[in-house]
């Protein structure tokens, strides 16, 4: 990593033994969590944290404060749960969080949870993430052992509770109401919104869904205050933002810049430009869900939710997939739709019978057995699909095959009509 | 739902409509129609088929119209949105993309909503060139399931009925995605019997039943309306008859009723209707042997029988049973005929109501009952659509359910408590409640009696640890229940035909009016566990009532009634059942007439009396035990070949109305009588048995019974009518019941406790095939000490020993019987268990021998 990236979130990492509570507190942690308990009030937090405009690194970007604030007066026990089912392709910018920086996230959760009035709170946990288990266990031992969880927290008559519930593998529980049916012991479907988790989430009642990387802003934010943190990132993406990078650039790996900062920075500088110096086809800005932009697009862009979207794509989770010329945009195509094929629930039918007809197709596709009406048929369906199906992984199924016809119709028409692919030559 | 009402406009259509409604519901109520999958009126809606898509003013994208409530206001789109009938088309397109479309041999096909809305938004054309997903075809679920998994749009109907009603979770989703299909768990069949459901709210042909399956196409049946026989709830059915056989049997909806629903055994077990075994003619006994014979020869020698014994013994030589199972209409002129014809009250019937017994006011009240409590009776085995109900009150409201009986039944699942007792305790289970209540309820209870001083001294004897050795109900439990009655606000007593058999209905009755007089609001119900109890006795199939409960022995009532009739009613006491039989042992009883029972086959007893009488005409579907004992056998028509009425257990008068004709010269019941009575009377009196048919019985019916006046098949129509309740004076005294516990006799130290299974080997079940496989093979719980007591271990073949007889069962040792008593299900074993019981059926206490 290069000196250009700033170095707040990811001031702890590489750090040695940077996950024991001994260098994580000679490093200024837990501070924030008495600074909270001590001088504010829940509701005093919950504004630091609206103002400071951060908003959920999950995907959706939803304003966290404002979120906070949708908590039915009055109605306990509440639940928060951190969402730590990282399950986006092209994201690992939680893993790096909760594997070297574990009591990070532990002291955003107590904080979050302070503000919100919560007792109990539950980290659900990616199935396959075992060291992040490992050491999210060990850091709310050893975080307990020292008074920053559990009973009477700090002398300040505050509890909490922090339990892992680790997931079974499906993505689809990385949606909020899903990852409740999950929490509850049930198949994991994702259910009714409205009510909203907020108002009627784990066993019905009000429940805060926070992405592990929101969470662990959350104490950087109540120690150095809302304007402090605005002094990154644009106005309405205010903050700090890590970035995964992975593909065909020379230093893939998770990167910490503010908000707003050029796409091109980021690719050209920091990951070290196009790998082996081969022209960049296409990038994915936020993870295999968001639209697939041409790389010249995407390389005039800044890094914030505006000016993605206004570029056609999303920011998504900050999950930036690089694809360069060698790549054929139909199989790229075709293993995300298998994907989503694959983890579509089955709830649904536009979701259940969508994905698996346009995997099928693009399968036929591939493997020169394409047929010209094929093209307009998986847009049509594609159009069947978004906005229609009950959660959005229809739309997220939708996103990559949508917007790689819509920006690499050649490659599709090359395939159909030569039977084999542009790129292989 | 408020009752505030809200304006929606749909499709340019104003529509009012309840505030709180949801989309659907609103469109629904003005006549637009929307298509669904996963929703239905019954179930919560869980938006997840995304068939109804419509768009609304203001929203974003498309909406659900099943989950989305309306505002006042609102502006939807369902047809007139470009956006929402493109979406709805490509659903269609979606669902049928891997669908077999085998609708040619497909069950649900002519009423299979898939295919009415391909036909209706569906694309027409199939864009769709890839290999269908193959999944599980013809895949038995249950004995009377089969799945197609390869049908099956995924709306999971099936899983939600049976979590949100029947509480029975057996059925869910596996796999995910593309992959996802509807199963059983490993190794578990489905054994809700409320399965068959699951069949009628299927969207599609994946789930159809293993006895209609191929037999017909629907537009081929013809669907009568009627209403099931099996049991004294009455659902109202529809029977789908093609070629004079019932192929099968649906429920139709009855909010007073059945809601929309009907167990397994009223859905499955009509194979008896259509059955080889059925009595087609008339049958004589020539030389010892049962011959057949013509109607002529029949009628015409029972009548001259019949007037000969008149002649010689006179009118109380005779008697007649009629039965809780068949009509209104054949009970009333049975009863009608020995008292007109023959001129004795000498006609009763088996199983008949206990005296003091009340009908249950309301099925779908159930509902808001807060604790409802269960003595002697098993609502699942003897009448489930009430198990249905009370899951209601459980699940949506909470309720609780207290159980007093011998053995753990079903709904004991709710956590009870469950208050085991030993037949003959029931008094003294009671006493000990009342206790218990007045202990745990101090003020509020005991101001509600009025002669709460002078009770307490009587009452003194009964407290829970003094009860407990008289009846074997821990006392922990009995203060467990008495907590939740003094919390109740109102509580139900259901009341069986069991808790009465032990203690005497004047007992039983008077002990549980003092428990109910002390608490909230409280009600009892009778539960007639047969299709027509109340019916069989409000008809006066009994020597002491004539129709409408009338006492026999009042004379002015004697007096109108005998000019109604056009004779003169004998004020003889008649014979009870009870009375029967040791009339017929000592020869007194030379005539006998039984309708749709048997006797014989219940208890050995009444099998030998039976045969002492000389002149028996045994009147019935089948050739059961007592009809191979008659002199003259009659065929009579069925449920589903005759008009008539039953009353269910709410007292509500339901018709049974005609969907086949009876197999050979079989005849309804009202025909029977009617013949021969017009062969019995002089001609100038045949005027009064001039009935044409099952309404004009009941034309006269109406006009006997006071309660019935006005009434007839018209008025009556499809939903049935129910008599208002009637008004219970409330008590304001405790009555003393002293507890009178059973002595022991070391002989037979056990007391044999029966009861009903859903499914068993009675006359009717036994000729209905799947049922059949459903049946376990005859077995007697035991308790752990009654194990030990005897030396026998749980899989043993013992001997069941009673002074009657002995029987051979296979023993299951549990601890979900109270001790001292063994529990053997009623007509499971053959033999029947019936051999070991003694008339009159009171207690029969038995012992056990291993098998050697």
């Amino acid at each position: 990593m290069t000196g250009m990236q700033t170095k707040v979130l990811l001031r702890n990492i590489g750090v040695p033994n940077s996950h024991e509570i001994e260098t994580y507190l000679s490093r200024g942690g837990y501070q924030a969590l008495q600074k909270a308990l001590r001088e504010h009030q829940p509701a005093e937090v919950v504004r630091i944290v609206a103002d400071s405009g951060l908003r959920g690194r999950g995907g959706a970007g939803f304003p966290t404060g404002r979120k906070w604030m949708f908590l039915p007066k009055g109605v306990y026990p509440r639940y928060l749960i951190c969402n730590a089912d990282e399950g986006e392709p092209g994201t690992f910018k939680d893993r790096v969080l909760m594997e070297h920086d574990p009591h990070g996230v532990i002291e955003g959760i107590a904080i979050a949870s302070y503000a919100c009035e919560v007792h109990q709170a539950f980290i659900y946990l990616r199935g396959e993430y075992e060291l992040s288990y490992h050491r999210l266990r060990d850091a709310i031992v050893q975080a307990s052992e020292r008074g920053f969880l559990g009973k009477n927290i700090l002398g300040t008559g505050y509890d909490l509770d922090v339990h892992i519930v680790r997931g079974a593998g499906s993505y689809v529980c990385g949606e909020e109401t899903a990852l409740l049916s999950s929490l509850e012991g049930k198949r994991g479907h994702p259910k009714l919104k409205p009510p909203f988790p907020a108002t009627e989430g784990l066993y019905r009642k009000p429940t805060i869904v926070n992405n592990v990387e929101t969470l662990f802003n959350v104490p950087f934010i109540v120690e150095h205050g809302a304007e402090w943190y605005r002094q990154w990132g644009t106005e309405r993406s205010p903050g700090l933002k890590l970035f995964c990078v992975s593909g065909h650039v020379e230093r893939p790996g998770t990167y910490e810049l503010p908000m707003g900062t050029p796409m091109r920075t980021l690719i050209d500088d920091l990951c070290g430009g196009p790998r082996d110096g081969i022209p960049l086809k296409a990038i994915i800005p936020g993870g295999s869900s968001t639209p697939m932009m041409p790389a010249e697009v995407a390389l005039q862009t800044n890094l914030d939710y505006e000016s993605i979207f206004e570029a056609g794509s999303l920011l998504g989770a900050g999950a930036v997939i690089v694809i360069n010329e060698k790549t054929c945009i139909v199989r790229t195509t075709h293993r995300l739709a298998g994907f989503y094929r694959h983890e579509s629930c089955g709830k649904c039918i536009p979701c259940r019978e969508g994905t698996d007809w346009m995997y099928k197709i693009l399968h036929r596709i591939e493997h020169g057995q394409g047929r010209t009406e094929d093209l307009d048929l998986l847009l049509d369906i594609c159009d069947n699909i978004a906005e229609k199906s009950f959660c959005p992984l229809g739309d997220a199924a939708v996103g990559p095959v949508r917007s790689s016809l819509t920006h690499f119709r050649e490659e599709y028409e090359f395939h159909v009509s030569e039977k084999r692919c542009l790129v292989d030559g | 739902m408020s009752d505030q009402t809200v304006c929606v406009i749909i499709d340019g259509q104003e529509v009012r409509c309840p505030a709180g409604c949801t989309v659907y519901e609103a469109a629904t109520t003005a006549g637009i129609h929307i298509p669904t999958f996963c929703h239905h009126p019954k179930l919560v809606p869980v938006g997840a088929c995304r068939q109804c898509l419509v768009e609304v003013e203001g929203m974003r994208g498309l909406q659900t119209a099943c989950t989305t409530p309306v505002r006042d206001n609102m502006v939807v789109k369902v047809h007139t949105s470009p956006a929402a009938v493109k979406a709805r088309k490509a659903n269609i397109e979606f669902l049928l993309t891997n669908h077999p479309l085998d609708c040619p041999v497909c069950d649900k096909g002519g009423e299979c909503p898939l295919q009415n809305q391909a036909m209706q938004d569906g694309p027409g054309q199939s864009r769709y060139v890839e290999e269908k997903r193959h999944k599980n075809k013809r895949y038995p679920l249950s004995e009377l399931i089969v799945l197609d998994q390869e049908r099956c749009v995924l709306c999971w109907r099936c899983i939600r009925f049976l979590d949100e009603w029947a509480d029975d979770h057996e059925l869910d989703l596996f796999g995910r995605g593309a992959d996802t299909r509807i199963d059983t768990f490993p190794g578990r069949p489905l054994r809700s019997k409320w399965q068959g459901n699951t069949i009628d709210i299927c969207p599609v042909g994946a789930l159809t039943s293993r006895i209609f399956r191929f037999e017909a196409r629907v537009w081929e049946l013809t669907n009568t309306a009627s209403v099931c026989p099996l049991c004294g709830v009455g659902c109202n059915i529809v029977l789908g008859v093609k070629n004079q056989k019932v192929r099968r049997i649906t429920p139709r909806e009855n909010m007073e009723v059945n809601d929309t629903w009907i167990c397994d055994k009223g859905r499955f077990a009509h194979g008896f209707v259509d059955h080889p075994d059925r009595l087609k003619t008339p049958l004589i006994r020539r030389n010892g042997k049962l011959e057949p014979a013509t109607w002529e020869e029949a009628l015409d020698l029972i009548a001259a029988r019949l007037n000969a014994i008149l002649q010689e013994d006179g009118p109380q030589a005779m008697a007649a049973l009629g039965s809780n199972q068949v009509t209104n209409e054949a009970n009333y002129l049975l009863q009608r005929f020995m008292r007109v014809v023959l001129g004795t009250n000498n006609v009763d019937h088996i199983g008949r109501i206990p005296t003091g017994a009340t009908p249950l006011t309301s099925l779908p009240g159930l509902e808001h009952r807060d604790v409802i409590v269960l003595l002697g009776c098993d609502p699942s085995t003897e009448a489930p659509l009430v198990e249905l109900w009370i899951k209601k009150a459980v699940l949506r409201h909470g309720a609780r359910v207290l159980v007093a009986n011998p053995h753990q039944i079903e709904l004991c699942r709710y956590g009870g408590p469950w208050l085991g007792y030993r037949p003959g305790g029931e008094v003294a289970l009671l006493n000990g409640l009342v206790r218990a209540v007045l202990d745990v309820g101090a003020k509020d209870q005991a101001a509600r009696a009025a002669n709460i001083e002078e009770s307490r001294s009587w009452l003194k004897a009964y407290t829970p640890e003094r009860v407990e050795p008289l009846c074997g109900t821990p006392a922990a439990a009995l203060r467990q229940a008495a907590e939740v009655l003094v919390q109740a606000r109102r509580p139900l007593f259901l009341v069986g035909p069991a808790w009465t058999k032990g203690s005497g209905e004047q007992r039983a009755f008077d002990a549980l009016a003092n428990l109910t007089l002390l608490l909230n609001d409280a009600e009892t119900g009778f539960v007639a566990g047969d299709a027509n109890a109340w019916g069989a006795l409000q008809m006066g199939v009994a020597p002491h009532w004539y129709p409408g409960q009338q006492p026999c022995q009042d004379p002015e009532i004697r007096n109108r009634l005998s000019s109604f009739w056009g004779t003169k009613l004998s004020p003889v006491p008649g014979l009870d059942w009870d009375g029967m039989l040791p009339a017929c042992a000592q020869g007194k009883l030379k005539g006998m007439w039984i309708i749709g029972s048997d006797p014989a086959h219940r208890s050995q007893t009444a099998g030998e009396a039976l045969k002492r009488i000389p002149f028996l005409v045994v009147q019935d579907l089948f050739m059961t035990e007592t009809a191979t004992l008659a002199q003259v056998v009659l065929p009579t028509a069925s449920f589903a070949e005759t008009e008539g009425t039953l009353t269910n257990l709410t007292g509500r008068l339901q018709m049974i109305r005609p969907a086949k004709r009876p197999p050979g010269q079989a005849r309804p019941d009202w025909w029977i009588i009617t013949e021969l009575a017009r062969r019995m009377v002089e001609s100038k009196r045949q005027k009064s048995w001039d009935f044409a048919s099952a309404a004009s019985v009941f034309q006269e019916i109406a006009k006997v019974i006071p309660g019935y006046r006005g009434l007839s098949y018209t008025t009556l129509g499809e939903a049935g009518w129910q008599p208002a309740p009637a008004q219970v004076k409330a008590r304001r005294h405790l009555v003393r019941v002293e507890a009178d516990p059973p002595s022991a006799d070391p002989n037979y130290p056990l007391e044999l406790v029966t009861g009903r299974l859903l499914y068993d080997r009675g006359t009717l079940l036994r000729r209905a095939s799947r049922i059949q496989n459903l049946v376990p093979s005859p077995y007697v719980i035991i308790h752990p000490d009654t194990a030990n007591q005897f030396g026998i271990a749980h899989g043993d073949p013992v001997w069941l020993i009673s002074s009657q007889g002995q029987l051979p069962f296979t023993v299951l040792v549990s601890d979900e019987i109270v001790a001292g008593t063994v529990f053997v299900p009623w007509n499971v074993s053959d033999p029947p268990v019936g051999m070991l019981v003694s008339e009159p059926e009171g207690l029969t206490r038995v012992r056990l021998a291993k098998q050697e």
